[in-house]
Formats: C-alpha cells, structure tokens, sequence
C-alpha cells in the first residue's frame, strides 16, 4: 500500500514537474520553407495562382472572385451574348464580392516574393530564378490590370508593407494615368524575365505576359480615348486628394492613348513574329463547313492546341466546375440545365442568314417582321443551312445534334391555316411584356391555334400529320422547350455549345463535376488586339511602332479569323477609319464570345450608356429598337411547328423575363464603401 | 460484450440482497419543541428505503431491524438520527432546521457550508434535476438554477444542441468530479449518476483563473456510502412529437393558392392551374403527394435504463453504474438514431489510516445514425418540393420520382439510409481519476484539519465518424411511351465514403494542501494548490471514391482518394492556486483566493497571469443581538459580496509568423471552394496561406467581475429569498482591427487585446417549503435579467456619416438586445383604406397588405424608417417556478418556464412562401387575407375580404418588421411528473417501487404563431424540431 502511494505520488510529481509550457506550435511553415526550394516554391505559388482573379468558368461577373461555380455560365452579364434566368444576369456594373481586398492580398504575396525571393538566389540556377521572379511580376502586373479595369486609379504598392512598424502606411489612390503606368512597367518586367517556353505546365511564358499586356493596353488606351465620347467627358478629381483617380487630363489624354495603344501592338505582333502559336486548324478543311465547325468545336478542349497561349486547367474531382450541370440543354439536365441561353442578336452578327433591309434576320417574306407570312422550313436546321460554321460551334441551333442527339427545340405548335401572318402585329420592346402564352391564339381556349407548354411534359396536342395522314400526339414544346412558365429550359430558343463537353455522358454530368480546361488567353486574341491597336494608332495618325505596316498585319489577322471561322472575308485591306476600327471590333465580338471577354470590350469602347449604344455589337446599329433610356433588352428566336404545312417557321421577339440596365458612372465600379469610410486617403469615384 | 456485462453484473446485484435480519415493531410521536404533533414528518430506517410517515398526531408505528438506526426527518426541521438499541416506543423532538445551512456545497477544490457561503454559488442536487425527463443533463438544469440559461435549440438525438451559460457570459468551464472536461462530457453524464451539480456564478469561480471567466459548473458523480448494498434501477419509455413543426399543406389549397398568387398582379395575370386540373383534386382523381407523411412519423420512441448498486464498508465505498439509452428522431425511416452506453465506477478505499485512494472510472460508447443529409437540407427540400409532383413513378410505389421535382431532388430517397447513405458518428470515451487524500489529524491531533490530496487524471476520447455517399437511380414515368425512365441522380455519384477519425487526449495532475479548522469561534480554512494540465489532439480524414457501392474502404476506386490531417494540437496549463478563508462565529466570513496561471498559448513573458479574487460576508442573522431582539423567526439574514479577476485564453499562436499548409480543401471536388489546389508545375499542388499579421504581446483577457446578494430565510423555510446583482466587466478580448488596419497591407490584421464589455444584472430566487396535513409541497422560483453592452469594439468598417454610426454601429458603447426594424401599424382593410391612408405607397398594395409606422414622419415609408423595436433573439429575462410535493404515496413535480423581453424571427420558409408550382406552401401560409371567391381580378372594388395572419397570397410583412420578429415572451411547462410509490412488500421491506408519468415541453402559452417561441431563426428556420415528449418509468430500489 505504502508502495503504491509513493508510487502514485512519484507519478503526480513527474507529471508536474515534466510540463514544459514552451510548446512549439504545430504546423506552422516558415518562409524559409517555403522559399529555399523549387518544391517549396511550388507551394507558395499554388496560393498566388490560386487566389489569381481569373475570369473563367469559376467567375460570375455578378458576384465577382467569390471563387465558387454555383449556376456558372457563359456571357450573361448584359453582354448581349446570352441570357440566365438567375439573378446573376444582370448588368456588369459592379461585382457584390468586391476585388478590392482580395487583390491587395495577392499583391502583397506577389511583393513578398518579389523581395523575398533574391535572398535564396544562390539556391537556384538563374534561369530558374528568373522565371519564379516573372511570376511574380505576372501576378502582380495582372492583379493591378484587373483592378485598374474596375476602378481606374487604385493604390499603387510595389513593396511589401511591414506592418504596424513601416509608420504612416497609408497609400492613396494613384492616377488612373499612374496607374496604367504603373502596370505597363510590371508587364515589361514580368516580359523581361519570363522565358520564351515555360518550364511548368499552365504557368505563364514571355508571350503570355506579351499578349496579357497587350489586352492590357488596349484597355488603357480605349478609356483614355473613349472617355472623351462619354457625355461631359469622363474624368474627376477625387474629394479628398485632389487625384485625377479616374480618366484622363484633357491636356494628356491622347498622348497617353497613342503610348498605349502602341504597346498594345508592340505586345501583339512580337506574339505573332515569334512564330510560337497559331490558329488551331487540326481538322479544318477549306471550304468544307463540316470540318471547319468541327475544327473550332474541337479546340475548346484540346491542350495540345496551338493556339493556346495560357489555360485553366482542371480536374475532377480535384478542381472542377458545373459547366455541363448548368447550361446543358434539357434533355442532360444534372441537376439545372440552359444557364447560358444565346441571344437572337448575338446571331445576328454572323454570316449566313437571310436579312430585311434593315440588317435583321429575316423571318418572314415581307419587308420586315411584322409584314407578309412566315418562311417556311420542312426542319428547323434548314434556316441555319448557311450559318457560319464558327456560330454553330458556339450555339446549338434547335433541331441541331449534341452528343448524338438532335436537340428539339419548339416554342409551339401552330394549327391554325395558312399562310401564317405574323404571330403579333407588334414586335417593339415595349411590348416585351406579352409573350405568346398571352396572344390571342393561345389564350381563346375555344378557338385556339397555337399551342404552348407551360412545363415540361404539358400542353398535349393532338393532330393529323399532313404528309403521312397520321394522328399524332405530342407536347407542344419540344423535348428541350422552351416553357413559358418554366426558365430551366432554354428562354431564348437557343442553347451554349461552345465548351460544354460533347463527349460527357449524362450520369457524368452534375455540379463540380466538369473538367474541361479554360483557355485564359489564345492567339486569336492576340491577333485582334493587334489589328484593333493598328487601326486605333492609324485612325490617330500614329505610325506604327515597330516600322512594319500595321494595317496590312491587322488585315492579315482578321482574314486568318475570318478563314478559320469559315466566315466571309473581308476583300480589302484595313484602314485607319471608323469602318475598319468597327470590323476589327465585330470580330472582336463573334471570335470571343462567351469568354468572359466582351464585357471588358464594350466597357473599354464605352459603348454600353444609352447615347453610344449604337457601338454596342461592335458595328453601328440604331439601339433606339431594343433599348429604352438607360434600360435595354434581347431578342430569342422561336421556332414553331405548323401542323397544316407540316413545316417550321421562325419568330423572333423580345425575351420577357430580363432587361438590362447601364449608366455612365458604371464605367467605374464604385469602391467598396468600407474602404472609403475607413481611410483618410481612399477616394470615391468622383462621379459618385 | 457490453450488454453481456451489464446483465452480469445484474445478476450479481441482486444475489446480494438476500438475507434476513431480526425485526421489531417501533412506535412513537414525533413532536417539535413547541410540544406540538408534527404532521407528515418521514420516519426511515437509515440505510434502506424503509420508511413511513407520521399521522394527524404524529403517531407513527414502523418496523425496523432491532439494532437499527431511524431518521426522523421533516421539511423545515432538522433531522434526527436515533440508534434504536431494541427500543420499542421512541418518542422524539424535531428541532428548527438549520441542516440546510449547514450543508456542504462543493465549491472550486473543496467543499463549503452552505451558511457561510460569500460567492454567488448554487447547488442543484441529482434528485432535484432528473425530475425534468429529457435526454440532456443540461436541459435538466433549465429553471432549477438562477442565473443559468439553457437554451435548447432542436432534440435532434445525439446532437445535445442546447447552448448554456451563465448570467449570459458565455460557455462556462465544466468540472466533473474535479477535473476540467468539456460540455459535451457533462451532455452525456447518465442523469442517475450525478450526485449533485454546484454552479459558481461570480469571483468565486476565480479559482479556476483561466478559464473561469463565464462561471463554473461542478458536477460531482455519485459515491458509495457504508452501510447495506443498495440496487437502484430506473427505466423508463417516451414517446416523443415533433413540437411546433411547420408543415405543407395539401395539394389542392396549395394549387389554389398558387393560382391566387399569380392572379395578383398588376396586369393581371393567368393562373397556373386550370380548373380542370383542379377538378381532379377535388373529386379525389389526383390526391398529389403527402410529403409530411412520407417524411416525418409523429410519434418516435425513445427510452433509457440504469442500474446502479453502490454500498461498502467503513474502510471501503463502491458505487458502480450503468446506463444505456436510445433515442431515435422524426424521419419516418427511422435512420436517425442514437444508442448510448455508460458505465461508472467509483470506489473508495481506506489503504491505511487516515489515507484514502479513489478511484473513478467511467466511460461512455455512443453511436449516431444519420442519413446522409443534415436535417436542414431534408427540411428544406420536404418543405420546398410541390404537393403535386410525384414521390413515386409508379403507384405501387417502388420506383422514386425525379420528374418535376426541383434540382431531381426526391426527399423520401434523402432520407433512407440504404438508398442515399449515412453519416455516422461513434464516440468512445474513457475519463480517469485517481487520487489520494491524506488525513495528518491521524497522526497526531495537533495537526487535525491538515490534508493532502494528490489527483491524477486522464481522458481519452476517440470520435470516428464516417460519411458515406450512395449512388441510386430515380425514375420517371413518360406518358407518351408509357414507360418508366431511369435516371442516375447526379448528385448521389460516383459512392463516397469519408471517414474521420479524432484522438483526444488530457490529462491533470493536481497536489493540494488542505486545512481546515475551526479554533473556538476562529474558523480558519486554507488551500494550497499545484496543477498542470496538458491536451493532445490528432486525426486524420480519410476519403476516397467508391467503385461499387459499399461502406468500406475496400471499394475503393484506382484514384480518387484523399487522407489529410485531422485536428493536431498540443496545450499545456501550470497553476498555483490558493484560498484562505476565515470566519468568526460564522458571523463574519471572509475568503481570499488566487490562481496563477500559465498557458502554453501565449508567446514568452505573456503566458502567465494572476486571477486574485475576494469575498467577504456577514451573517447578521448569527450576531447575538439579532437573535436576542425578536427577529428569531430569521434563521438566515446574510450579505455578502464578491470582486475577482479571472482571465480567458483561447487565441492560437497568433504571435507566430509563417503559413498554414495544406490550406487547400478538397471537399466539394474543389467546386464551391476557392481553396483548390491549383495545377501548377504539371501536376497539382496544395497550397500555404500565410497566417495572420503575428502579435507577440497577445495574451489573456481579464475579466473583473462584481456581485452583491442577500440572503433570507424565515420561519424554518416558509419563505426564503435570495438576491444578487452582478456586473462584469470584460477587457482585452481578442479582436482584429480590420476598420483601422489598411486593406492594402494586404495581410490578415494581427489580433489584438482590444474590445471590451460588460455584462450586468440581478437574479431574484424565492422559496417556500410547506405542509398541508400530510400533503407536503416546497415551491422554488426565480428569475433573472441579464443585460450587455459592448464598450469598446474593433469592427471590420468605419461608418461614413453619424446617421450610419447611429444605424449600424451596435459594436461601440451600444447596449445589445435590440433589434432595428418597422413597426406594423394595421392592414389595408379595402381599396377604400388604400386609397386614403396617408403615406406614400407603391403601387401593387392590396387589402390586407401591412401597413408600416412612418417612423420618422417624413410622409413615405421607407429604410430611414428603421429604427429599434424589439428585443433581440436572446432574452433578457428568464423565469422559473418549480414545484414538487408529496402525499401519502404520491409524488409529484412541476417547472414552468420562460423567457420575455427577447424575440424570435420567423426563418425563410416561414417568412415567405418559397419554392414554385406549389412547393414552399406551408400550412401557415392558408392563414391569409383573400377575396371571399376567387376571382381573376382581385382589383374589383366589390369584393369581400376575408382577413387573416399573411397578406393576399401568402405574402409577409419586411424581413425585420414586428410581423416576422415577433416578441418571445412564453410560460410553458416545462416538465410535469407524478409519481406513485407502492406499498411495502412484507416479504421485502427494502423493496421500493416507484411508477412515474412525466411530460416535457407539453404545453406553452405563447403569442408567437406557427413556430416554438425558442426556435432560433438559424439555418433559416429548417432547424430540426424540438420534442414533446410522454414517459412513463418505474424506479425500483433496495
């Protein structure tokens, strides 16, 4: 007993005694890990990359980096390209999860690096520094080109601040002029340092620097232009500084625009003289439409592209996203479907459709819309027959074949006698209100001619087949919609192809299971940026930079396009005029529609308020039609059914469930209020 | 091997209650020192449950073993003890009680007399707790101490969601048996094991430095006592009901309802259902979905047993315990279940003279059953899905339907485990205590009252659980080929399984000096103490695609598996503590203690602080003046304050530089997460998130902490009242500056020690013990208020102008527990009201719309009329009333509850309807202003309205209006039990038997419609219900 209690008290003694309060803490990594080595480094670059604001099937222009996939979809942000029943379809006047803080968080690990790193230098070889240098200057350089597109002038800060110890740390907004500066010189260096091929997958090279610093100085150049055409100019001083934090000096503006747009070519045509990349041609043949669909259907998912300049890689199931869960068309619905639903407009752009005078497709055999009777088709794919293949790449016309399936789209059934006049005698966007589940035909029960689904599986029609003399039942939407009381299905007519997977099966789609890649930045773009930046510096009497003849580099660009798209060519070479600026500007549209692209575009053309509209679609369109004050609207095109012609026949008219609003203070994104409120030196747009 | 044991020892138990003894028959009158009959007083022999009760002239006749000892006891009075010797006649004497005060309290490291108590400091025995029936200890202190709020947010088994605390202060520190152990420990204490629970509620709990800052619990567990070896067995059965459980409507009113809401509006509009469809329903052709039945069963059983058998000797005290109960929920597949096991042992042994070793093991094994989904997702989705869309694609119902349903989601599948998987949770728990106490009075009496103790303890906790993703198919039936279509469900592929494993592990070891004596009227106490403490924690998940579908780790696909580190941590605790106390005459009492403490979460030179506290009281009632002038009739009359520094870790290396690695999370494949792993370097890389700004000069932060009380008690226990008012004051809790810290360091801010706020209120407990004849009752109430004010408080912005301060700054030198909003002023009556009414109104308003106070009286209703108009979600006052009683054989017990000056809000479902085609319609949502027929055009000024709780088509007021937020104020009862103990058995005297009926949470008054008043607003309202719950049980002991 005696034994035992000792025993216990020796355990209770050791115990205290052995209790050192000095306990490392677990899991910690010190920089020195981190910097040392290359594997190390891997580590610290994951959360660069990671945390990089890309705007790619992850990002919502909504919502802004909030880093999720939830409903994501293509070209919804009043781009005109598509429409989304959701409410992330909205203008692109603001993102609700600001970039603000999470950008200053990734330049400061960019700064971080950027001066921590030539402390280990002696541990790599140099070329290996140099590129994790570059990268460095690459995060940083794009980080402020997003920023800079936001808001204009943001703070500018080139080092890591040492906080609480470096004093007054406070940084005010700099110019919007500082800081396109600011950036120029970040790319420039990152340029400097990057080597021409990448040692590691999906990390930027030279030339991806080059093209991602042309894109760059398009921008500033187009603001420091376009600002001019913005009633009362767009530019202001901010209230506490004195700034000029958005804009550009009356006395300044054109000479900043020349530098910029002229780095904007010297950026692009060393892309296209290094010979690196080109247009993806795998399977194109010309004059062969079939292979020039399939060639530019295939690309999206090819790594091996040559034209793939930077990309996004991901993989199920460790990093993936919902494309195919969203914006399949009906029938592969998993769980949601026809996120990304294409506009009539957007079709309107493109080759191969019959038009009224006025430029609009034509649907009818009167000299507009509302006149005559409607054309009619023995299938829906007959109207598309001259489409250019590039569209049919990107759209799924209804009738059309995804993944071996022929994609039935129907708006209705019409019975009524022929010729058909136009459904409605008014198709103006003040009467977008009315769809056709609220025309006449439809609504008189007792007599009704035409036919509509509310939901899936409702609205049976029974009648007798014209050319087999048969009784057919059926729904009066096709498999794939649209319903009118039901948004999942398509609201336009119209379904996404472009990057959605032909090749997934049904019970492989879902959310966060899709992995094909994001082709962040491609060479088509490159060559556009420099027909654009030709025809800019041009149209200002600027020479070229490089002594080349840039409008014949710009033509040669927009031709190789325009080929591979299988779209007609443009016969003459480009000049420095407005028609040639908005040739470069349609093509800017079509090539790079739904890649989270256009909505920088028509920013940066200033073209979205209410007096410029008519720069919208990139050519000269009267926006009077589809927009009302600073509201406007897009069209769908639906197909319908006429069981006494056995026929198809088109109609076009305002999609009643969105509408778009734009001013011109949205030019800037306001900055987040907290920001303003708690700093001394943090202005509000001017314009606000 | 479990249940094998437990019957074991049963048949041990009972074999040892056999034997007989010589006995007599005992007669005798008790009186009181008056001379007068005591009525009702218990007359028991000491160590069995023998016993009777003396009659209208306090005649009693017993029989006793002729060497017993009988206690002679009565409500108010002092017991008695007296040894029979062979007596027959014993007449007795029953003096004023004053046991009561002198009955020990445990209190930090020791034990004091309840009279001479100075800390605020309450103790609610075992007996007095399980006479609330529920499943949760916690639960069972609600209303039985004042000051302690419990709040119990869902009965969903095996969850123990119920948050307590004390004085509104936090989550205290939980000492069981005198260790420091966690909430959960005390969750799942078998209730019939705890002997007695004391609550320090100001600076007496001081003693526990660190982390005593929101107060104490001590729970001490049941011992052996010398004497005969007593069985105890109590089972009981309960039937639970969801309480306050929306439900949906059925198909037709939804459908009508639909149709209402799309013919509101302005332009008109067409409804979604045809009157034929509806035709179908109303002459029963199509009966649409029963969701609530196919989802929730009314009625769920639960149920519990324990058996304890405790005894010894003089040299040696046992007392073992075991418990299992099982509990299962409201889903109609029964897959939410939840099975526990406890086992207890706790001996005492007398190894030599004057030295003592216990020993208290226990342990408990729980497992939980779940179905895949959280209840929130099931609730939202039963909810959310239409009446008129299929569960099933055939009507023999074997095939599950996706068609219509939103998202393919089908709840009935959601909710079976052998169709959509599992969660499961297993816990293992095992605490330790050892320790010796050396008495030194048995060496020599010089040093009488001298002791020392030396303690060790370990817990080790293992929690497995496992999460397991089924792939299944739902069908559809197709009309035009009328064949039924399959469909995998996206979401359910391919099979998962995840499984995480948690090891916990802590240990103390405490050497206490102990002195206690008393010298004449000098009582001097002293306590010396030296403690460490150390916790361990490490797991692992583990989670990998399946090839087929089974719950193991063997199905395992090629790729597609993960394993990363679980929890991993390691902190280590050193104090000293000290107490001295002293009284004279139990009249001026006067305690001092200390701790200092030293946590192995700080950085160098802030790792140890020093909580001093001090406590002084004076009994006024014992000074001889008082007795002598005619207050006699008070035997207690005390005040008594208190004032101590207590302090609170918790940061985590904050002072630390450097980065977290993996900081990439794998869960959702990377989906909804930005925290992925990126491809980089070809292949994929985790990344390291650099941790926040370090602050080397974080630390501890105080606490100061005030209370004043009085205590009174007359009449030997006819009335008693105890009052306390508190105030804490708290600084230097843990906060990053964000509003000041400028956002383009582009770091995380360092915490720093820089909010403060205070906590004050009073709590008011009255008693009252009596008898009628032999009807004899004791009722207890109390009630306490308990307010908070930030003082000062970093926040994450600055406010841009003072109206903005004014509005949304509720951080700085604000009182909380208010709550901006709009007051609700009336209702549209008709066209006629909305025309006239005098505020500017959108167009679209309607009959029964709501009208808004125009607060500012600016003439329009607008967000400038916010302003504050109800209480928050905690309330500020919580009362209670508990009463117990007893004649003859009956037993019974009463608490009523309840909580005022608070609110509760109505969740999203409840504000609105939501879901389409006829989903989100709750039963609720019927209660709604509307034309008396239905009518295409609701703008036609003949129409009559019916009034009713929502506006025209279901529609609700604004989110923070007094329609949504509604005040809280509730009474409910919240436990009633009576009891019935048979007459003696001739041929087992010992025997006691017990029956019991007891209700929990049945009935509530409450102005709060469609929800239960303490149903919190979180996870938007699709909380798992409450419980009502019926039992029925037997005790039985001897």
């Amino acid at each position: 007993m005696k034994r035992l209690f000792i025993y216990i008290a020796t355990v209770i003694l050791l115990a205290a005694g052995c209790t050192s309060l000095d306990i490392p803490p677990k899991n910690i990594i010190t920089d020195e890990e981190l910097m040392s080595s290359q594997s190390g480094l891997q580590v610290y670059l994951a959360r660069l990359y990671s945390q990089m604001p890309w705007e790619d099937f992850k990002y919502i222009a909504q919502r802004g980096f909030d880093g999720n996939s939830w409903l994501g979809c293509l070209g919804v942000e009043g781009t005109g390209e598509a429409l989304t029943r959701d409410n992330i379809c909205t203008s692109f006047t603001g993102e609700s999860s600001s970039l603000w803080g999470r950008a200053y968080t990734l330049i400061h690990d960019a700064n971080h690096l950027i001066e921590t790193l030539p402390e280990y230098k002696d541990n790599y070889p140099e070329v290996a520094f140099n590129e994790f240098l570059g990268q460095g200057y690459f995060v940083r350089a794009f980080t402020y080109t997003q920023m800079a597109r936001r808001f204009g002038g943001v703070p500018i800060v080139k080092h890591e601040i040492k906080y609480p110890f470096d004093g007054n740390i406070e940084v005010p907004r700099s110019s919007e002029k500082d800081t396109w500066d600011a950036i120029l010189e970040d790319w420039d260096t990152a340029i400097s340092l990057l080597p021409a091929v990448s040692t590691f997958a999906d990390t930027p090279n030279r030339y991806a620097a080059l093209a991602y610093k042309a894109e760059a100085m398009l921008y500033a150049g187009s603001v420091a232009k376009y600002n001019e055409q913005v009633s009362g100019r767009l530019t202001g001083l901010g209230s506490k500084t004195g700034i000029r934090v958005i804009g550009f000096a009356e006395s300044e503006w054109k000479e900043c625009s020349n530098k910029y747009f002229a780095e904007a070519y010297k950026a692009a045509k060393e892309v296209i003289s290094s010979g690196m990349y080109s247009l993806y041609r795998k399977s194109w043949a010309a004059g062969d439409r079939e292979a020039q669909y399939k060639n530019m259907n295939d690309m999206w998912r090819d790594l091996s592209s040559p034209e793939n300049i930077l990309v996004r890689e991901y993989e199920y199931p460790i990093l993936s996203h919902g494309l195919d869960a969203y914006s399949s068309p009906w029938i592969y619905r998993m769980p949601l479907s026809a996120g990304t639903c294409p506009t009539e407009d957007l079709l309107e752009l493109f080759d191969g459709f019959d038009r009224y005078s006025d430029g609009t497709i034509r649907v009818t055999d009167g000299a507009n819309h509302t006149l005559g009777t409607y054309l009619m088709y023995d299938d829906p794919m007959d109207f598309f027959a001259n489409a250019e293949p590039r569209l049919r790449a990107y759209v799924i016309f209804p009738g059309d074949v995804f993944k071996k399936t022929p994609i039935e789209v129907r708006m209705g059934i019409y019975t009524g006698s022929l010729p058909i006049a136009p459904l409605r005698d008014n198709y103006d966007l003040s009467q977008r209100g009315r769809f056709y589940q609220h025309m006449p035909q439809y609504t008189n029960e007792g007599n009704r001619t035409l036919y509509l689904s509310p939901n899936e599986h409702t609205g049976p029609v029974t009648y007798t087949d014209v050319n087999t003399g048969e009784t057919v039942t059926t729904w009066a939407a096709g498999e794939n919609g649209p319903f009118f009381s039901n948004a999942e299905a398509t609201t336009t007519g119209l379904y996404l192809r472009k990057y959605l997977d032909p090749d997934r099966p049904l019970e492989d789609i879902g959310e966060g299971k899709s992995d094909q890649p994001f082709i962040l930045m491609r060479y088509a773009e490159v060559l556009l940026a420099a027909a654009e930046a030709a025809v800019e510096l041009s149209l200002a009497g600027q020479p070229s930079p490089v002594n080349d003849d840039m409008l014949q580099v710009a033509t040669d660009a927009i031709r190789d396009i325009q080929n591979r798209a299988g779209a007609t060519e443009i016969t003459s070479k480009l000049t420095g005029t407005i028609a040639s600026r908005n040739i470069v500007r349609k093509e800017r549209r079509k090539e790079l529609a739904f890649e989270q692209k256009s909505k920088w575009d028509i920013r940066r053309w200033r073209v979205i308020d209410e007096r410029n509209r008519d720069g919208f679609w990139g050519e000269e369109k009267d926006h009077r039609p589809w927009s009302d004050g600073s509201r406007f609207a897009f069209k769908g095109l639906y197909p319908f059914y006429s069981t006494q012609a056995g026929k198809w026949f088109f109609d076009i008219c305002y999609e009643n469930r969105k509408t778009f609003s734009y001013s011109t203070v949205d030019y800037y994104f306001a900055i987040p209020g907290g920001e303003v409120n708690k700093s001394e030196y943090i202005d509000q747009q001017p314009n606000r | 091997m479990k249940r094998l044991l437990i019957i074991l020892t049963l048949i041990a138990a009972t074999t040892c209650a056999a034997f007989a003894q010589k006995t007599i028959t005992v007669s005798g009158t008790v009186t009181d020192t008056s001379g007068e009959p005591v009525i009702g007083a218990g007359v028991q022999v000491r160590g069995s449950q023998t016993g009777t009760v003396t009659d209208l002239d306090g005649k009693y006749t017993i029989s006793a073993p002729s060497d017993a000892h009988l206690v002679f006891s009565c409500v108010g009075m002092a017991s008695k003890t007296i040894a029979l010797d062979g007596q027959t006649t014993l007449n007795v004497m029953l003096e004023g009680d004053n046991t009561f005060l002198d009955s020990s309290v445990i209190v930090g490291y020791g034990t004091q007399k309840k009279g001479s108590l100075t800390g605020a400091v309450v103790a609610v025995g075992g007996e007095e707790m399980i006479r609330t029936k529920t499943e949760n200890p916690q639960n069972m202190l609600t209303g039985r101490v004042s000051g302690v709020r419990v709040w119990q947010k869902t009965a969903e088994p095996g969850q123990y969601s119920a948050s307590l605390d004390i004085r509104g202060m936090g989550a205290p520190l939980v000492v069981i048996d005198g260790v420091p152990r966690d909430m959960s420990d005390f969750q799942r204490l078998a209730p019939s094991d705890i002997e007695n629970v004391s609550v320090l509620k100001d600076a007496a709990a001081a003693i526990y430095g660190l982390r005593g800052g929101n107060g104490v619990i001590l729970v001490t567990t049941k011992a052996g006592a010398a004497g005969e070896t007593k069985v105890n067995y109590n089972g009981n059965y309960t039937f639970q009901t969801p309480a306050s459980l929306p439900r949906q409507m059925d198909a037709l009113t939804s459908m009508m309802l639909v149709n209402e809401r799309s013919r509101g509006g302005i332009e008109g509009g067409s409804p979604e259902f045809t009157d034929d469809l509806l035709e179908l329903y109303r002459n029963g052709t199509r009966t649409g979905t029963d969701w609530n039945s196919l989802i929730i069963q009314n009625i769920a059983p639960q149920s519990s047993h324990d058996l304890s058998v405790s005894g010894g000797t003089d040299k040696m005290q046992f007392y073992v315990g075991m418990g299992y109960f099982y509990q299962e929920g409201f889903w109609k597949s029964g897959d939410t279940n939840y099975n526990k096991y406890n086992l207890r042992s706790n001996i005492t042994a007398e190894i030599a003279r004057g030295l003592k070793f216990n020993v208290n093991l226990s342990g408990y094994i729980e497992d939980l059953h779940n179905p895949l989904d959280d209840p929130e997702l099931i609730i939202r989705y039963w909810w959310k899905q239409s009446t008129i869309w299929d569960a099933y694609a055939d009507p023999e119902q074997t095939m599950l339907n996706y068609k219509d349903l939103e998202l393919d989601w089908n709840s009935v599948a959601r909710i079976y485990s052998d169709i959509s998987g599992h969660r499961t949770t297993q816990r293992r728990n095992i605490n330790a205590n050892m320790s010796l106490t050396f008495d030194f009075g048995t060496i020599t009496d010089v040093l009488k009252g001298l002791s020392a103790k030396g303690m060790f303890s370990y817990d080790y906790r293992i929690a497995e659980n496992e999460t397991y993703r089924k792939e299944y198919y739902q069908y559809a039936y197709n009309e035009l080929t009328g064949e039924y279509e399959q469909k995998l469900y996206a979401a359910s592929s391919p099979s998962q399984l995840t499984r995480q494993d948690t090891h916990d592990r802590a240990w103390v070891a405490q050497a206490l000096l102990q002195y206690d004596r008393a010298f004449e009227k000098h009582h001097v106490g002293a306590t010396l103490g030296w403690e460490v403490q150390k916790k361990f924690g490490n797991g692992f998940r583990a989670f990998g695609n399946l090839a087929f579908s089974t719950p193991y780790f063997t199905a395992l696909t090629v790729e597609d598996h993960q394993v990363s580190q679980g929890s991993l941590y390691e902190y280590a605790y050193q104090s000293l503590i000290g107490r001295l106390n002293y009284n004279y005459d139990e009249r001026y009492l006067l305690e001092a203690q200390f701790r200092y403490d030293g946590s192995s979460r700080f950085y160098e030179g802030h790792k140890w602080g020093f909580f001093p506290s001090v406590s002084a009281g004076w009994r006024i009632s014992q000074e001889p003046w008082f007795k002598s002038s005619g207050l006699g009739f008070i035997n207690q009359l005390k005040l008594r304050a208190s004032y101590g520094i207590l302090g609170t870790d918790g940061s985590d290396y904050e002072w630390a530089t450097g980065y977290t690695y993996p900081a990439a999370s794998l869960t959702d494949n990377g989906y909804y997460t930005s925290n992925a792993p990126v491809y980089y370097l070809g292949s994929w890389v985790m990344r390291a998130d650099p941790k926040a700004l370090p602050n080397e000069e974080i630390t501890w932060y105080t606490n100061r902490t005030f209370d004043a009380g009085i205590d009174f008690e007359a009449w030997n226990g006819l009335l008693g009242i105890s009052f306390d008012w508190f105030h804490r004051h708290r600084s230097g809790l843990m906060a990053r500056n964000s509003s000041e810290f400028p956002t383009i360091v582009g770091a995380t801010a360092p915490l720093e020690n820089i909010n403060s706020d205070s906590h004050f209120g009073f709590e008011l407990e009255m008693s009252h013990a009596h008898h009628i004849g032999d009807f004899r009752y004791r009722a207890k109430s109390m009630m306490s208020i308990t307010r908070n004010q930030y003082l000062s408080y970093a926040q994450s912005t600055k406010y841009g102008n003072s109206y903005d301060n004014w509005r949304n700054n509720s951080m700085n030198n604000r009182y909380q527990g208010i709550k901006f909003g709009y007051e609700v002023v009336g209702r549209y009556q008709d066209w006629e009201d909305i025309w006239t009414y005098d505020l500017n109104k959108g167009n679209g308003v309607r009959p029964g719309d709501f009208k808004y106070l125009d607060w500012n009286g600016d003439g329009q209703f607008n967000s400038l009329d916010a302003h504050p108009f109800t209480y928050s979600g905690t309330p500020w006052l919580n009362y209670s009333l508990s009463l117990e009683g007893d004649w003859k054989s009956f037993d019974f017990s009463i608490l009523l509850q309840g909580s005022a000056l608070g609110s509760v809000k109505y969740g999203e479902p409840q504000l609105s309807i939501w879901g389409q085609h006829g989903g989100g319609m709750l039963e609720q949502f019927a209660d709604r202003w509307h034309p008396s027929e239905e009518t295409n055009d609701i703008y036609d000024q003949t129409l009559t309205w019916i009034p009713g709780t929502y506006a025209y088509g279901g529609d609700s007021a604004d989110e923070n209006s007094d329609f949504n937020v509604q005040p809280i104020d509730y009474l409910r009862l919240k436990s009633i039990e009576i009891g019935y103990t048979l007459p003696k058995w001739n041929y087992m005297q010992n025997l006691v038997l017990r029956l019991y009926a007891n209700a929990y949470n049945p009935f509530t008054l409450t102005k709060v419609k469609y929800i239960d008043p303490e149903h919190p607003a979180d996870n938007y309202g699709r909380l798992y219900p409450l419980n009502k719950s019926y039992t029925i049980g037997l005790t039985v002991s001897f």
